[in-house]
């Protein structure tokens, strides 16, 4: 496995080990009567510490695995995989944010909770992202 | 497996320059590994500028290293 694919395996295992407690932890606190706002911040700056520092550390692992790999700049080829994953992606990420901003304009929620479905947003098209390169890496082109 | 029009002997010329591995070829064209591997079997079309880096690296004509099917 090369070490851009083993990349998008920490991408995906780090935003899923991280974001799918917080986002369990956060909504059973957030439906609490009367939720403390300023501890939802706090857990949510803790999840993104966490997830920047895991990423970090997976990564070095994986340069570790992959030295030859690792210090090589995107080939022609690598580029050709990124555009592709990024561009379903993006148009992805677009949809969400419709998706969350229309019921925004209707329905009274919360600044918070809206900022989560956000948050949602990226999180699933950067695992999209992740998960289309591992799929390009995997059938060679 | 993508039917690319483009089929190669970059294994073939790879064996006959005293047995060049697919990572040696890389470096010497700038690509990785994986990259050499797709191009030889038939899975991904390189862009002109690397095709041309292979041919002269083994010292042949474009066409006689990549060849165009209809």
């Amino acid at each position: 496995m090369s070490f851009r694919e083993k990349r998008a395996w920490v991408t995906i295992f780090a935003l899923l080990v991280v974001f799918l407690p917080y986002y369990v932890f956060m909504v059973s606190i957030y439906h609490q009567p009367d939720p403390d706002f300023l501890y939802l911040v706090h857990l949510a700056g803790i999840a993104i510490t966490a997830f920047i520092v895991l990423e970090c550390v997976l990564l070095l692992v994986a340069r570790k695995l992959s030295p030859e790999d690792a210090g090589i700049p995107l080939d022609e080829r690598d580029q050709l995989f990124a555009y592709r994953a990024s561009r379903v992606a993006y148009i992805t990420l677009i949809f969400l944010v419709v998706a969350v901003t229309f019921p925004m304009i209707h329905i009274h929620g919360g600044n918070w909770g809206f900022g989560m479905l956000y948050l949602g947003a990226v999180i699933v098209a950067e695992i999209l992202r992740a998960s289309l390169l591992i799929k390009q890496y995997r059938r060679g082109y | 497996m993508p039917d690319l029009p483009i089929s190669n002997c970059i294994r073939e010329l790879r064996a006959a320059h005293a047995d060049m591995t697919q990572l040696d070829l890389a470096k010497q064209i700038g690509v990785t590994r994986q990259t050499v591997n797709a191009i030889e079997l038939g899975k991904y079309s390189p862009s002109l500028e690397v095709a041309f880096r292979i041919a002269t690296i083994f010292d042949e004509p474009l066409e006689s290293v990549f060849s165009y099917h209809k």
